[in-house]
């Protein structure tokens, strides 16, 4: 979309200095920064600034190359995601662009609400070493309980293995108890969140009870998901 | 200079030209919260972890026991808080509760129970303290950590890991009551939770103390703000570094996005706060009248799962034949890499005094003199004095004093790295 020739040959995402390499980027005549604007509903009002526009607005991630449809970090759809609001998007474009997906849109949110997420549900994944059984390993140290929204209707729940091609939204790389591709997070028409077991090696535990393989359950507030040698997976609702 | 939003500031500060054949860029970036930083109805969970190791046994756990009194009891009732006392285990007095009158009670009764007995293993302590705080994430989750003596040497290994644990998680101020603590492993603890370190020498001086850390922690309104800075291609970042109000080394404490971007915690930021930071860059070195951008420092917060940048600043530079733009260092940047030889030298200089190479620790200590003179830091040039015996601090001439009391020592050693802001239009 938004590409700007760099000197050196690339394709920047930033209109000022490249996006790879630094290197100032000759203006064009009139202001570049305008071009920008008009198909970017999702920074409505955060920034007169061009460099806003080309961060993905779940994780604030640079879009690597200009076009792509997906976020290289988070994998948010740019195309189709619904507006979310950096700070506050405008009222008519997130509605505008929020109906295109409605199942992701969230219910009975009043439209001014400030950094509104694009779904209803956040996963915290961690690590507890309470639940680690003698003959688990320990795990690295160092990780930090990761917070993510849940923004597309399907998220897949296991370990990365770029043999098999499985890239897991929730990638739990450090858990080598979880199958590589292990449980499903889905949200479904009403919004709702379902866990399913997709027939993992060990097993996935919803507050503690074990779940039957291929059943969907649905989720509520405060659920904990835990699976592997020492992963726990809190469920949070956002009003 | 560039403001995305009203709430932050960034501004840079740098010489961009550079000489042919080099590639290191340094630059100052000064960033500060609005006055009009808001957040709706925004929780706080403030957390008090109490040494009541045997050590504290007398003055210091009844005064450390009435400052605490007081802290609850100064707590607006809009805020949550919990109580831990730690020795060789930790002891939860109260769990997270609304600060209502009825709880306050409560944990005021149950303070008057706590007596001090056993060892110091801190790691026991966070532990604790982190699953209290875990059940409110979306908090200003500050705690208060107050201990007089020595993590338990056996404990070195799970503090670290519990460190990792918790970082993130709370932010954590740490004091140390009298002069039997290290200051490097509560700076250690502070500085991984992004909290500041402080000597209280006399119990007497609790109160006081916990009253500004309340205050303070209440102040803050944005939480997990995090530093991303971008680079191009080639470059490498020498180092990142807070400069004010305190040096702190965010170097090591980076977190790769992904290649090129990379992200420093800064914690929760309060109204009109405002903080420096250094950035070394090493760019492959490009030709005469080249120009690019170094890096791209933007702030970034999250609010439930939502990222919002707020501010973001431009780090240029342009390679010159022109030896008189390049070989300018600007004010700020000569400004603070004073400011971080200072606290060197203080904290090198104590170390050989200590070790009794008088020598060193005169020149060192004297060359601290001469820079806190030179760089108007009154604060810190006033605690030398009680350690030194100043000649002429312009030529950073001293002698050392032969009888320094421990909490002079001590507290120079803890507020070395504070620094002090420059004048902006001097």
């Amino acid at each position: 979309m938004n590409a700007y020739p760099c000197p050196k040959g690339h394709n920047s995402i930033e209109s000022d200095y490249c996006s790879e390499c630094g290197a100032k980027i000759p203006a064009v005549s009139g202001a570049v920064s305008q071009l920008s604007q008009p198909d970017q509903p999702i920074e409505a009002q955060a920034s007169s600034s061009s460099s806003a526009t080309d961060l993905c607005p779940v994780c604030g991630a640079l879009r690597e190359i200009a076009g792509l449809a997906f976020c290289e970090i988070c994998g948010w759809d740019f195309a189709n995601g619904p507006a979310i609001g950096t700070a506050v998007a405008s009222v008519s474009a997130s509605d505008s662009v929020a109906g295109t997906t409605p199942a992701m849109a969230p219910e009975g949110l009043p439209a001014n609400s400030t950094a509104e997420p694009n779904s209803n549900w956040t996963v915290t994944i961690e690590v507890d070493l309470l639940l680690r059984q003698q003959s688990s390993p320990f795990p690295l140290t160092g990780i930090v309980p990761l917070t993510l929204p849940l923004n597309q209707p399907v998220s897949l729940i296991g370990r990365r293995s770029e043999a098999r091609a499985v890239f897991p939204e929730i990638a739990l790389a450090y858990d080598d108890a979880v199958s590589h591709r292990h449980a499903l997070l889905q949200i479904d028409g009403n919004g709702a969140l379902l866990l399913r077991d997709i027939g993992s090696s060990n097993g996935t535990r919803l507050n503690g009870q074990e779940t039957t393989p291929m059943q969907d359950y649905p989720l509520h507030d405060g659920d904990q998901i835990t699976l592997g040698h020492f992963t726990r997976i809190s469920v949070k609702a956002i009003r | 200079m560039t403001t995305l939003n009203d709430q932050f500031q960034a501004e840079v500060f740098q010489n961009e030209f550079l000489p042919a054949g080099t590639g290191e860029v340094h630059a100052i970036m000064t960033v500060s919260a609005g006055e009009d930083v808001t957040a709706a109805a925004r929780e706080r969970l403030f957390g008090i972890i109490c040494d009541s190791s045997g050590s504290m046994d007398g003055g210091k756990i009844v005064a450390a026991k009435a400052a605490i009194s007081k802290l609850i009891s100064m707590l607006p009732a809009d805020c949550h808080f919990f109580l831990v006392t730690g020795s060789d285990e930790a002891r939860l007095i109260c769990q997270v509760a609304r600060a209502t009158p009825e709880n306050k009670q409560r944990a005021l009764t149950a303070i008057r129970d706590i007596h001090a007995t056993g060892g110091t293993r801190i790691s026991n302590w966070l532990h604790t303290a982190w699953q209290q705080f875990r059940s409110m994430p979306n908090a200003v989750r500050q705690a208060l950590l107050l201990t007089d003596g020595q993590n338990d040497a056996s404990d070195e290994h799970p503090l670290q890991e519990a460190l990792q644990h918790c970082e993130g998680v709370f932010q954590c101020d740490c004091r140390g009551v009298g002069t039997d603590w290290k200051v490097a492993q509560l700076r250690t603890i502070a500085a991984k939770l992004l909290g500041t370190t402080d000597i209280i020498p006399t119990p007497a001086q609790i109160e006081a103390d916990f009253q500004g850390i309340l205050q303070k922690a209440l102040g803050k309104s944005v939480i997990d703000v995090v530093l991303r800075l971008w680079t191009p291609q080639g470059a490498k970042v020498k180092f990142c570094k807070e400069v004010s109000p305190e040096i702190v080394d965010l170097t090591g404490r980076a977190r790769e996005v992904k290649p090129q971007l990379r992200e420093y915690p800064t914690g929760a930021w309060g109204k009109g706060e405002s903080r420096d930071f250094h950035f070394c860059i090493e760019l492959p070195p490009g030709a005469i009248g080249d120009e690019v951008l170094a890096g791209r420092a933007s702030l970034v917060y999250s609010s439930q799962g939502v990222e919002t940048k707020v501010a973001e600043a431009r780090i240029l530079a342009v390679w010159t034949d022109d030896d008189g733009k390049s070989t300018k260092i600007n004010r700020m940047v000569a400004h603070y890499t004073g400011q971080t030889e200072l606290a060197q030298s203080i904290q090198e200089g104590l170390d050989a005094r200590a070790k009794g190479d008088e020598e060193k620790a005169t020149a060192l200590l004297g060359k601290a003199v001469k820079i806190a003179a030179s760089s108007g830091n009154e604060a810190t040039a006033k605690l030398l004095r009680q350690v030194v015996d100043v000649v002429d601090a312009d030529k950073g001439t001293v002698r050392l004093k032969q009888s320094v009391s421990k909490e002079d020592s001590m507290a120079l050693e803890t507020r070395s790295t504070k620094t002090a802001r420059i004048a902006r239009n001097s």
